[in-house]
């Protein structure tokens, strides 16, 4: 029977993870590589396993085997034959396995990698990613087992929850966890590095590659969610400081702290201490984010304890962060660097506060998560904090790392001269200062979004002058056209040029994120078919309610039509799906997108006689935060291609000097 | 890098970021924090003074479910199992919303005793574990 088979083979890699774990770490005692290699092996071994149990689990949900009581709770008839697919992961177990299908995955490629370049940390790394594997294996087969059957099957499943039957849904998860699962590798190099002796330089710079990966999933993951949230659940909004998102945010921050320090580690050798400390948290709060995922714990109205899954998590949790971080402390000395701080107005310091400050986010984020379970335990009473308390904290934080991102590339290494930061500052600073002159002379009120737009124009100004100051150098020493000039620019220095890019979708990202949370309007209007109604510059008429069916659904049309002053902009419709089995409903927004601003749509309500319930927003810029999106896959793709030249590591620099090829 | 040699303006730097992180927390705290309760904690406890701003857990009463058209506004009422409060809510419903579900409403007791609410969250029905009539759910 395939539930057997699922059940064995899962059985079967939790043995072989349990193996690998022991022989890698007899081996790396004892210095037996014969050990270490088996240990690897049986590492290949568990995954083409979980990839037959993950094999069964598919093609159970394909042919739609009620025998399955993962297959009842999240497909049915009718449900289309890609969110069958999807059902792997709309569930808790299938999402667990997931976790371990993929962590298998990047184990492999990681052991062939480490292997290859640095045997002497392949026992640290087998020896971890084992543990870590055999922790979900355990959970998949102990405490949610994925392949449990009825005996006595239902004629028909119950299908996933209509919600998550949207292709941003579909996406959003895996890629959420290739982000997750992504920061296990970087921890077990460090964890091998700190095994194997302090100051393994080489071992951090290698699990910097992950990170990189693993941080874009990550950044992909959360606009995934975003953009779900935003046209699916009609609210308006993409971001509501749900302790789902948070989870997900929380190590996206750390690890974006890691990729900025790490560059210190390799510029200046300093900071180790320190890289090492962020790649353990990170990997904790991938962990935690996984279990606030899955367990739906803090979202729910219950307390954290009633979950299963919970105590094992977080007991799995404490354990691998008192053994990280005790190792860390164990190789304290070890790990101190040779370079010290030169000035407080340097590169350097920008970026310990850039890294100071992402961790400050990030503690804000956790402390606002899991407030209602601190408050209890303090004071006895349960309390909770919102998105009010998020952003009061948040935006200034933000603030602040807006104007490091643009002020951290124009301060020399070590120490800034007053030349020098004149020499830097002038154009970038003046462009800020002509944008909120500018914005204020056109009427713009808000202190706050001039704040943030002028210094969007500043940073959007460093990095102009980075990439024009390149090539200028470029050009000055060979007979290259600016645009050859550029490409090969950006193609030879890859990470510091896809850095830049990357930091031009974060700022189109932040001024979406200006625009439509300072400017929005919203109207709620009932409307007789033939009425119209006003909402910002728009107006929209409502033509009346259609009703149709569709494969089971009931589905009401509200028939818009927008203007835009005198202008005919179409038709918009908002609708209502209400499923006729059971009580769901979906909605269907009315979006109207441009690169101004969006004109979002949710029909509320209606009445027999036809009259319409109407939500509206017109939502600025929005569409920049999807744009920032793509400019930071640019940005991430050009940076993780590998360069063709290693860049020499640690040279000395002298203080004040610009480098054009230099990070 | 040893204690001694970090310069006095960064350390100023951490310190005054950690300063301002925890004003901010503070002030944020003051402006967001908002009580959990139960039905019943809300009936009983608070009978003659309604608190601030409370985030009230419960299921929503089957058949108690209205929309009012002329105040656009939702009517329902939630229950703990023993008690039930009238709530009014006025936004944006979440699709998951329905009788018999869990939800979460965030508000306050208006002086005629609804509750009126300006944050409904509604919770996807258990599959995993289902509900005990029996128990109070807790809040």
């Amino acid at each position: 029977m395939l539930a057997d088979l699922g059940r064995f083979s899962l059985l079967a890699a939790l043995v072989l993870a349990l193996y690998a774990l022991a022989a890698a770490a007899l081996g790396g005692r004892a210095r037996l590589p014969g050990l270490v290699t088996s240990a690897a092996r049986a590492l290949a071994a568990m995954a083409a396993l979980e990839a037959l149990a993950g094999a069964i689990l598919i093609v159970a949900l394909v042919r739609r085997d009620y025998t399955f009581a993962y297959v009842v709770a999240h497909v049915r008839d009718g449900q289309a034959l890609g969110y069958d697919m999807t059902a792997f992961w709309s569930g808790m177990e299938g999402s667990l396995l997931l976790w371990a299908l993929i962590l298998s995955g990047y184990t492999l490629a990681a052991v062939r990698s480490i292997a290859r370049t640095r045997p002497r940390l392949l026992p640290g790394v087998v020896g971890v990613c084992a543990g870590v594997a055999a922790f979900f294996l355990f959970m998949l087969t102990a405490v949610t087992p994925p392949f449990v059957t009825a005996p006595f099957p239902p004629a028909d499943g119950q299908g996933m929850n209509p919600l998550l039957l949207n292709p941003w849904m579909a996406i959003h998860p895996p890629t959420l966890y290739l982000g997750f699962v992504g920061l296990t590798i970087p921890f077990a190099i460090v964890v091998a590095g700190l095994l194997t002796g302090g100051a393994d330089e080489g071992g951090v710079l290698l699990a910097r590659r992950w990170m990189l990966w693993a941080w874009y999933c990550l950044s992909m993951g959360l606009m995934f969610g975003a953009k779900w949230s935003y046209v699916v659940l009609g609210w308006g909004g993409y971001w509501a400081w749900d302790p789902v998102e948070n989870a997900a945010l929380m190590p996206w921050l750390v690890s974006t702290a890691f990729l900025h320090s790490v560059l210190i580690q390799e510029r200046r050798a300093m900071l180790q201490q320190w890289t090492v400390s962020l790649v353990v948290l990170a990997f904790g709060l991938s962990i935690f984010g996984t279990f606030l995922t899955r367990s739906g714990v803090l979202s729910s109205v219950h307390s954290f304890t009633q979950s299963p899954l919970g105590g094992y998590f977080l007991g799995f949790l404490a354990l691998s962060m008192v053994a990280a971080f005790g190792l860390v402390a164990w190789r304290w000395e070890g790990l101190r660097s040779e370079h010290t701080l030169d000035s407080a107005l340097s590169r350097e310091s920008a970026f310990l506060l850039n890294n100071v400050v992402f961790l400050a986010v990030a503690f804000t984020v956790f402390l606002g998560t899991v407030f209602p379970v601190l408050s209890e335990a303090v004071t006895g009473r349960r309390m909770n904090v919102g998105p009010p308390f998020f952003d009061h904290v948040v935006t200034p934080l933000a603030v602040v790392l807006l104007l490091l991102m643009g002020v951290g590339p124009l301060l020399p290494w070590r120490r800034a001269s007053t030349a020098s930061l004149r020499n830097n500052f002038l154009a970038p600073g003046a462009v800020g200062i002509i944008l909120a002159l500018g914005l204020l002379a056109a009427g713009m009120r808000a202190p706050g979004a001039v704040l943030a737009f002028a210094l969007s124009g500043f940073v959007a100004g460093t990095v102009v002058l980075e990439f024009a100051r390149g090539v200028r150098v470029r050009r000055a020493h060979g007979e290259e056209g600016p645009v050859r000039a550029l490409a090969a620019l950006v193609l030879q220095h890859r990470r510091r040029y896809g850095g830049y890019i990357v930091h031009l979708g974060i700022l189109l990202l932040f001024c979406g994120v200006t625009g439509s949370s300072v400017f929005s309007t919203q109207r709620l209007a009932t409307l007789r078919p033939g009425e119209a109604v006003e909402v910002g510059e728009y107006r929209v008429r409502y033509d009346g309610l259609r009703q149709s069916t569709r494969s089971g659904t009931l589905v009401i049309t509200a028939a818009l039509r927008a203007f835009s002053g005198g202008r005919d902009l179409g038709p918009l419709d908002a609708r209502r799906n209400l499923f006729l089995t059971g009580q769901d409903s979906t909605t269907d927004i009315g979006l109207r997108s441009t690169l101004r601003d969006d004109l979002y749509v949710t029909l509320v309500g209606w009445t027999a006689g036809g009259d319409a319930t109407l939500r509206l927003l017109v939502n600025p810029l929005v569409v920049w935060i999807w744009a920032g999106g793509l400019v930071l896959t640019a940005g991430a793709a050009i940076a993780m291609v590998p360069e063709r030249r290693p860049a020499r590591v640690r040279e000395v620099v002298p203080a004040g000097a610009w480098s054009p090829g230099g990070l | 890098m040893t204690r001694s040699a970090r310069p006095v303006a960064f350390v100023t730097g951490v310190v005054v970021v950690v300063l301002a992180l925890a004003y901010l927390v503070y002030g944020g705290i003051q402006q967001g924090a908002t009580y959990w309760v139960t039905v019943g904690e809300l009936r009983h406890e608070y009978p003659a003074a309604p608190p601030g701003r409370v985030r009230l857990g419960g299921t929503v009463v089957p058949g108690s479910v209205a929309w009012d058209v002329s105040h656009q506004h939702l009517r329902f009422a939630v229950t703990d199992g023993v008690d039930a409060i009238p709530v009014r809510y006025s936004g944006v419903v979440p699709d998951i919303f329905a009788e018999g579900r869990q939800v979460v409403v965030e508000g306050r007791l208006s002086a005629d005793g609804v509750f009126a609410a300006t944050t409904l969250l509604a919770k996807c029905p258990p599959k995993y574990t289902p509900a005990d009539p029996q128990k109070r759910v807790p809040g």
